[in-house]
């Protein structure tokens, strides 16, 4: 018997929105994990900062700004992957934006268009792209949200996309499958991010949202380490196509 | 974090009962968690089986393992084993309720009383009784992980397989309920829902249908049919804090075969 031992040693994984929030927290992660990281944002200067920390744990590191809504873009971040660092195994589609529509009345045609564009142009671009490079045993993992599954008027645009991202995971899943590349999606419930943070309007309101969450807490970002390196690793090798929820038994 | 993330799916000091262990997936994950540093009670039917493959865990991990025999069927004998694993390891933080069984096809016209409640007894009442009886154990400590083994056959419904395929969607069923009763103890709840494995149970099949295995595979996205070990991730990762804010959810490792 082999036990699996989740680590990434020898493997390049390239993190979408990496430049801060659970991007990060899987940047740093996966670099302690062994794997060289290349961070794309659409702020490269942010980039910058995270990409200079996973140096500082001895990993080779690429920043680079990006806006994955903009197919060409896509494909010149794979590229570039590719040349500074030899190869590609792991692709995480984390970048996302949700803003929040008045009504659905109120969605403009920019704030759709800007909400689908980098929630699931974006990630199902850059898996096309990525396809291409990813050897067998590669794995791509999209981080969707639990409002693909319980969507709710403010999320109409976001929980949208997301859901269509969640499609996007299965139909590549059955397309790389015979390659032997892994396609999964992470079901995000609540975290504690920058961008969770800015939008509670009080600590009153966190906390009945933390109220209705089984586990009775908000997600520390890190708590989405062990899911995404569970799923890049060969610990998962015969999961693909799969949503997994991590929700503190929200879902 | 950085200091974390190499403990994340450590398993040291910790207690696991892994029941239908002496073969198959059960025994790929009571090594498997052997391996990432438990100690195992290794429980089935048969307790030489038992003690032998504690035996081998013992000498392939070094950790502890203790063979002990249950029938989890049997309603009564199961507080007995959970006094066992207590009185010689002192906690219980991981249950894995894999032992389950899946005799020949029968389809729904010709199910017997006996049958039906054969099925049910083993593949949901033992689980749902362990569980029940463990998460106490679980709760004095504040933490403890319960996984639940099901099928992905849990949501298609197998023809000629119904009494199995219906047990372990009930399974997945209690995952739910557990997970919401006790995520106030600090126990998380999931289940693993195997698809087509080189198993025991799996050359069980092919005994009634020699192509059974080869079309299991080809119905999965990665065109095969996987080998026991390859559940080994899964398992550690539900055990290990590397999960801490997962519990009510189903984890299909079917190498993507739909759930129809």
């Amino acid at each position: 018997m082999t036990p699996p031992t989740f680590r990434l040693d020898g493997k390049v994984a390239l993190i979408t929105g990496g430049s801060k929030g659970l991007g990060r927290a899987m940047a740093l992660a996966f670099a302690e994990a062994g794997a060289d990281v290349v961070v794309a944002s659409r702020k490269a200067e942010a980039c910058e900062e995270v990409a200079a920390e996973v140096r500082a744990l001895g990993r080779r590191s690429v920043a680079v700004g990006c806006h994955v809504g903009v197919w060409s873009e896509c494909e010149s971040l794979v590229a570039r992957t590719v040349a500074e660092l030899g190869r590609l195994d792991v692709l995480v589609n984390n970048a996302g934006i949700a803003p929040v529509p008045p009504s659905l009345e109120g969605v403009t045609e920019d704030l759709f268009d800007k909400t689908v564009a980098v929630n699931l142009k974006g990630p199902l671009r850059l898996s096309g792209v990525a396809a291409a490079h990813l050897p067998d045993g590669g794995s791509i993992i999209n981080i969707s949200s639990v409002a693909s599954v319980r969507p709710s008027p403010h999320t109409v645009v976001y929980a949208a996309a997301k859901a269509g991202l969640n499609a996007v995971t299965k139909a590549a899943a059955q397309e790389l499958g015979p390659r032997g590349i892994r396609v999964n999606a992470i079901i995000c419930g609540t975290f504690q991010t920058d961008s969770f943070a800015r939008s509670m309007p009080s600590d009153e309101v966190a906390r009945q949202l933390a109220s209705r969450i089984p586990l009775g807490r908000i997600a520390s970002a890190d708590e989405i380490v062990g899911t995404a390196l569970f799923l890049a690793s060969d610990a998962s090798s015969y999961m693909t196509g799969a949503l997994l929820s991590l929700d503190g038994g929200v879902s | 974090m950085n200091a974390q993330v190499s403990q994340l799916f450590d398993l040291s000091e910790r207690v696991a009962i892994v029941t239908g262990a002496t073969k198959g997936l059960g025994r790929s994950m009571a090594e498997g968690l052997a391996g990432a540093g438990a100690s195992i009670a290794v429980v089935s039917r048969d307790q030489d089986a038992c003690s032998k493959v504690a035996d081998e865990i013992t000498a392939r991990t070094g950790q502890v393992a203790l063979g002990v025999a249950c029938h989890m069927g049997e309603w009564d004998a199961l507080p007995v084993l959970v006094d066992t694993v207590r009185a010689r390891f002192g906690r219980i933080d991981i249950l894995v309720n894999n032992a389950g069984i899946n005799p020949a096809p029968t389809s729904v016209i010709d199910m017997s009383q006996e049958y039906l409640d054969k099925l049910f007894a083993v593949n949901v009442k033992g689980p749902v009784r362990l569980a029940g009886l463990v998460a106490p154990v679980m709760a004095a400590r504040g933490q403890g992980s319960v996984i639940n083994v099901s099928t992905v056959g849990a949501y298609a419904g197998g023809a000629n397989f119904g009494a199995y395929t219906s047990a372990k969607a009930a399974l997945i069923n209690f995952t739910k309920v557990m997970a919401k009763e006790w995520a106030s103890m600090g126990i998380r709840v999931n289940a693993i829902s195997p698809g087509p494995f080189n198993s025991t149970m799996m050359q069980g099949a092919a005994k009634h249908d020699a192509e059974f295995s080869t079309r299991a595979g080809a119905a999965t996205m990665q065109h095969r049919v996987a080998e026991c070990d390859e559940i080994i991730g899964a398992a550690v990762y539900l055990a290990s804090d590397a999960s801490s804010f997962v519990t009510g959810e189903d984890h299909v490792v079917a190498g993507g075969m739909l759930r129809a």
